[in-house]
């Protein structure tokens, strides 16, 4: 059993307790509760985002939402609002132990202050669900809701690829974490992630086509993690065409990697994301659908087992973002 | 929940909120013609259309750059030599219908959207950004941003219609 991994058990399940009890103490009792309340707590939390998204979507623009992950250089109108849901299931670590899945929930809103520069905010719900297995073959499983996190974002467009043939936008993210979103642990894990975001489109706009290149620092990550800081390195490709009238089809992909208190020579693990996206788009509605797979995966302690890394990451997530535009 | 259970519920809940796009039809080829000749009768003006052959595709591209997508326009004819081209754009998720008149000397008189059904960029059916391509021919740079002016929010539908108008000046061009 490789170190990382008993480190995501020790977290998650081993060191419940010691997560309660900070609990209790460092967030407010609304956010957290025992079982029941939790599940009514989780309900009606949904039920609130959803008709967030519902009573606001009288406001809402559709914006460039083609992939899952990726993002576009397009910015929304000035004095436009988009307004989305996106739900993530997160599923899949190793074997042996046991099952995982994690639900993401994030409801996020969309501002364009001007033609070319736009605001965002967000926050993210946690859902966790399994049944993991100790080493003993005991099963350790620790489900729930976890307020996960809020955050806020700017984007600036300087090119677009319908007036200057490519498109290029710089993002940049901060935002603070209640949870970690491996396993539900608390963290008091602050972030900056700025990045770069290149589009061009061919064939008379049907093939869509992004790479994009971040860095994300982090803050507080203990004791979720065994480090206190972290950066990440992330880029993020796509190519999407558009076979039918409102129907794109394509695929993208991503490579993370991780770096411990911001050591750029100390690589904690490094993973590559790859797999289809469905993207549906009318005049009142859009969807996508998306599925990353992990096709390679490192861990820095060469535990990893099939070129798959399983410490913070799995090995299926499945996307579904829906905005409604009236 | 399984991969596959997920996978399946996703596609399911997509495909079932996914309605069947509606058009809005804003103007009738017989009502364009109207609009983009003023004082004319639709009447006097012949029905009729154009398949293009793939050198003919292949010369429309290579003179501008477009990829020509419909091989059949719909043109209206008059007997002084005006003309009016019926012929569809890309949109973000739709296609943008709309029509060119040409005069007799093959200078745009006028440009309408027939039908346009995107949520939004529908700022390209307003009168002060159509008329801009009013006495633009054959070999102007029809250029977004340059001697057209973009729209804020409609910029693909603007990048869209503007070529779609000088493709069609260069079919007009093209040897009987």
């Amino acid at each position: 059993m490789g170190q990382h991994r008993d480190h995501v058990k020790t977290s998650f399940f081993v060191e419940n307790e010691y997560h309660l009890q900070l609990t209790t103490e460092r967030i407010p009792a609304w956010i957290f509760r025992d079982g029941p309340t939790i599940m009514k707590f989780t309900q009606s939390s949904l039920l609130t985002s959803f008709a967030l998204v519902l009573i606001l979507s009288d406001l809402s623009w559709a914006d460039e939402n083609l992939f899952g992950w990726s993002k576009g250089s397009e910015t929304l109108p000035q004095g436009h609002i988009d307004l989305y849901q996106i739900t993530t299931l997160r599923t899949g670590k190793a074997d042996e132990d046991g099952s995982y899945n994690a639900y993401d929930f994030e409801t996020e809103v969309e501002y364009g202050l001007t033609n070319e520069f736009q605001l965002g905010l967000s926050m993210v719900q946690n859902y966790f669900t399994g049944s993991m297995l100790d080493n003993d073959g005991e099963d350790l499983t620790e489900t729930g809701y976890r307020f996960g996190g809020i955050a806020a974002s700017g984007k600036y467009r300087f090119k677009s690829p319908y007036i200057d043939g490519y498109g290029l936008a710089a993002n940049l993210g901060i935002g603070y974490n209640w949870h970690d979103e491996t396993a539900g642990i608390i963290e008091h894990h602050t972030f900056v992630a700025p990045s770069l975001v290149f589009q061009k489109n061919f064939l008379d706009n049907t093939l869509v086509t992004t790479a994009s290149a971040g860095v994300d620092f982090g803050w507080g990550k203990k004791p979720a993690e065994e480090y206190g800081k972290e950066m990440g390195l992330e880029s993020r490709f796509g190519a999407i065409y558009r076979f039918a009238p409102g129907w794109f089809g394509g695929f993208e992909g991503r490579i993370r990697s991780e770096y411990p208190e911001f050591d750029i020579t100390d690589n904690e693990h490094v993973v590559i994301f790859m797999g289809p996206t469905l993207h549906y788009g009318s005049e009142k509605f859009w969807a996508t659908l998306a599925w990353a797979y992990q096709v390679y995966g490192r861990e820095s302690d060469g535990q990893q087992e099939k070129n798959r890394a399983f410490a913070e990451q799995v090995q299926n997530e499945i996307r579904l973002k829906v905005g409604f535009n009236f | 929940m399984r991969l596959s259970s997920g996978i399946i519920f996703s596609s399911v809940l997509m495909a079932a909120v996914a309605p069947a796009a509606m058009a809005t039809v804003y103007l009738s080829p017989e009502q364009a013609l109207v609009a983009v000749f003023p004082g004319r009768n639709a009447a006097d003006f012949k029905a009729s259309t154009l398949q293009l052959t793939k050198d003919q595709c292949k010369a429309v591209s290579s003179s501008t750059g477009l990829t020509v997508r419909d091989k059949e326009i719909r043109i209206w004819t008059a007997p002084d030599g005006s003309r009016m081209y019926v012929d569809q754009v890309v949109g973000k998720h739709e296609f943008i219908t709309f029509a060119v008149g040409l005069g007799p000397d093959g200078t745009v008189r006028g440009i309408e959207i027939l039908e346009y059904r995107e949520t939004y960029g529908g700022e390209v059916r307003q009168p002060e950004w159509r008329k801009q391509f009013k006495g633009k021919k054959l070999g102007d740079a029809f250029k977004l941003g340059g001697d057209i002016r973009n729209v804020s929010g409609a910029t693909l539908s603007c990048h869209s219609v503007t070529d779609g108008v000088k493709r069609l000046l260069a079919i007009r061009a093209l040897p009987n």
